[in-house]
């Protein structure tokens, strides 16, 4: 009886499904007791609403249905269960709405995308679905990683790239063909990419598509690891950490993080764009005009947001980042052009992780010219100012955390300015560490 | 204008006493409802769900309340012939549930009841040409597998089945600037990544590339001023937070920087004192993962009611004992 309601219900799914291909959020409807003669499946401007009293028929059901596919034998042999692709693609949806971090349901899919009984596209547009109830599944990105792969993939090997860069070097050969692509084109300066005419390195629409997820995942859970990390991961997966995208992001992310203050996994995104930016500067002329500006911008943001909203530890944290890119970058900039084993050193410091880039660092940008350019934030346009980088020092940084200390009411805004404070006198003068 | 701390405020009534019997009650009553859609629910991750409830109950020293044959057996029905294991009988192969199922059968002494050496396989075929691991065949990487990789091969005496200068390598090129480690190079520092890299690098016996006063100083920064530990800046205390960040300064010799008498406070409010069992933080509704770390942090803290934990494996230290099994932490 009850198994033949979950049946009619999951098929009610599955008419929803058809009858509304666009369907772009989901709930469940708190409704503990089935109250009316009507299905618990609802949809309405496209969003897809679930009566609270069914989950716990349709999950036990679709469950087990998911499960026989993988059913094995006494002696643990696999037991060949012959099942539509279908009747699979309907289990393994109403499986993961409910409970997204299901692995062997997302495994099922991926063998039917593997036997093409589904589009990666069709996929990718219900893993999206699954994360406007589940924005912080761990499973639901993974998936979507594999099948942005699958996509990436078969772009690479049916159309010619358009002198797609050397990934970086911690992608970890993620997406199949990076060796290949990278070793051919390893002699392509990393610098060309900030000409405009330099391609991306994939599908723009995809690549929008992706970026939006990422966001709207954010959006609904504050400080979203998984969420942010893929959005990093997208960057350099699919769009290669090319410049105009790593600068769009940054100018894109300025704004949102301006209105989520507390959320440190967004201003880390900001880190890893500004250091993936970092290895586009490979001269200490183009660190100088070019990437001190877009510190200084940073800076100043962050001064600005600080002094408006005290008390909140992710700006303060997003500070000691800022200061540690800025400190290196000073040192490479400060060694005299001569000693190019001293500035070499630092950049190897700042490009950490990139082993891509060479520890000899090029004397000067592509064209053998110093750029003189500015940095675009927002619609502003900062150059920066030789007296702002001459005083922005270790000095400057502490009397900030003085003044704040001395003048704010908040006792938690003081609070971590002393522990600003005390990070960068360790970190600089290496006193005793010991916080107690 | 001013934002409140996020933090919690421990009601008066809170509970202050370790309820030691009510929490063991908990955990065996918790194995034994089986026909739930909790129960179904939670079927994705189940071995680890049957390992923090096993683990807290040897530290409880009530394990033999548990059924042991019906776990054995349970545990190598869910080994696949590629040797992995997966959550429950049906279910994908994937590290994550390999560690959870040595580490059971360690408990129990019963690594005879499955196929070690295919076990060995699984493990060692899921590294990659760089260090990292794939989690399972489908290439998803991670630090946490880097950890479940070596921490599984080290309880079965065989960490030379890999590469692990080159799995070092990998986890040490997720090293952020402040001293903490994210899931891939690069990626945010978080307390649950920092404490399967520190222990990678002590199961490893490498704890000497962490800078200890650095991530020290980092995870301290983790005490809210209700004792309790977040995992990350502006998040809220939480139980497992508490322990992956007290585990982790333990590993490295800095347990002593943070105020351990207001972190055990924290803990013991988060008890249910009616049904027993831990939650994230008080008065939320409790589950055997929050149960398990709590009475962990509560054993680092040095409670002497329950056993001493290993703060690497999270296992009882009188079980790696029984197996000559030593893991060199860094002195403080």
């Amino acid at each position: 009886m009850a198994e033949e309601l979950a049946h009619r219900i999951l098929s009610d799914l599955s008419t929803a499904f058809q009858r509304h291909p666009n369907i772009d959020e989901v709930g469940f409807i708190c409704c503990p007791t089935c109250q009316h003669n009507r299905s618990p499946v609802v949809v309405e401007n496209n969003k897809l609403g679930i009566e609270t009293w069914c989950l716990e028929l349709i999950f036990p059901y679709a469950h087990d249905k998911v499960l026989r596919a993988r059913s094995r034998d006494d002696s643990g042999r696999k037991i060949k269960v012959s099942r539509s692709a279908r009747s699979l693609l309907e289990a393994t949806r109403a499986v993961l709405l409910v409970q997204a971090d299901c692995l062997t349901a997302w495994n099922i899919r991926k063998e039917l995308v593997e036997a093409e009984d589904l589009k990666c596209i069709q996929d990718l547009k219900f893993a999206a679905l699954v994360l406007t109830k589940h924005p912080k599944s761990s499973e639901t990105f993974a998936h979507r990683r594999w099948l942005l792969k699958q996509v990436v993939q078969k772009t690479s090997s049916t159309s010619p790239q358009p002198h797609p860069v050397a990934p970086a070097s911690h992608t970890n050969g993620l997406v199949a063909g990076d060796q290949a692509s990278g070793g051919a084109t390893a002699a392509q300066p990393l610098s060309a990419q900030r000409g405009t005419k330099a391609e991306l390195p994939c599908d723009e629409k995809l690549l929008e598509a992706e970026l939006a997820v990422c966001q709207r995942s954010a959006e609904r859970y504050p400080s979203n690891y998984y969420a942010w990390t893929h959005r990093a991961w997208v960057v350099e997966n699919v769009a290669r950490c090319h410049y105009k995208i790593l600068m769009r992001e940054l100018s894109d992310t300025r704004h949102w993080i301006s209105r989520h203050i507390s959320d440190h996994s967004g201003l880390q995104y900001r880190q890893f764009l500004i250091t993936q930016l970092g290895t586009h500067f490979r001269s200490a002329d183009a660190l100088q005009d070019e990437f001190l500006p877009l510190l200084t911008a940073e800076f100043e943001l962050l001064t600005d947001l600080i002094t408006a909203f005290p008390g909140h530890e992710a700006l303060w944290y997003h500070r000691r980042y800022v200061f540690q890119q800025w400190e290196t970058v000073l040192s490479v900039y400060k060694c005299p052009k001569s000693d190019n084993s001293a500035s070499s050193r630092n950049l190897t410091h700042l490009h950490q992780g990139r082993s891509d880039i060479p520890a000899e660092f090029s004397r000067d940008c592509e064209d053998g010219k110093p750029h003189h350019a500015t940095v675009v934030q927002g619609n502003k346009k900062a150059k920066v100012d030789p007296a702002y980088t001459e005083h922005l020092t270790l000095q400057t940084e502490l009397e900030f955390c003085r003044n704040v200390m001395a003048t704010c009411q908040d006792g938690w805004q003081v609070r971590l300015a002393g522990s600003y404070q005390h990070w960068l006198q360790q970190r600089i003068l290496g006193r005793d560490n010991n916080p107690l | 204008m001013s934002a409140p701390v996020k933090d919690v405020t421990i009601p008066e009534d809170a509970p202050s006493d370790l309820l030691l019997n009510k929490h063991a009650d908990f955990i065996a009553l918790y194995g034994a409802k089986k026909d739930d859609y909790e129960y179904c629910m939670t079927e994705y991750l189940r071995l680890s769900g049957m390992y923090w409830g096993l683990t807290t109950m040897d530290l409880l020293g009530q394990l033999e309340r548990m059924d042991r044959q019906q776990v054995v057996e349970f545990v190598a029905a869910c080994q696949h012939d590629c040797g992995g294991f997966g959550a429950s009988v049906g279910h994908d192969p994937h590290l994550l549930y390999a560690l959870s199922a040595v580490q059971i059968l360690t408990l129990y002494d019963a690594l005879d009841a499955v196929n070690v050496d295919k076990l060995v396989e699984f493990v060692s075929n899921l590294q990659q040409p760089d260090g990292s691991f794939y989690g399972d065949k489908w290439g998803e990487v991670d630090t946490r597998f880097s950890f479940c990789a070596v921490a599984c091969l080290k309880l079965l005496g065989k960490l030379s089945a890999i590469d692990v200068e080159k799995a070092t390598n990998f986890v040490l090129s997720c090293m952020n600037f402040d001293g903490g480690f994210g899931c891939r190079p690069g990626s945010e520092s978080h307390s649950g990544q920092i404490y399967c890299c520190v222990g990678f690098l002590a199961v490893t016996g490498q704890l000497h590339h962490v800078n200890a006063d650095l991530l020290g100083w980092w995870l301290c920064e983790r005490q809210l001023p209700s004792g309790g530990l977040n995992g990350r800046p502006e998040k809220l205390p939480d139980v497992c937070y508490s322990w992956w960040v007290l585990a982790s300064l333990k590993m490295i010799g800095r347990l002593h920087w943070i105020d351990k008498d207001k972190l055990r406070t924290f803990i013991l409010a988060c008890q249910d004192e009616e049904t027993g069992g831990f939650a994230d933080r008080p008065g939320d509704m409790v589950d055997p993962f929050h149960t398990l770390f709590g009475i962990a942090g509560l054993s680092l803290l040095g409670a002497t009611e329950v056993k001493t934990v290993n703060p690497v494996l999270c296992m009882p230290e009188d079980t790696l004992r029984r197996i000559n099994l030593h893991i060199e932490l860094l002195s403080s």
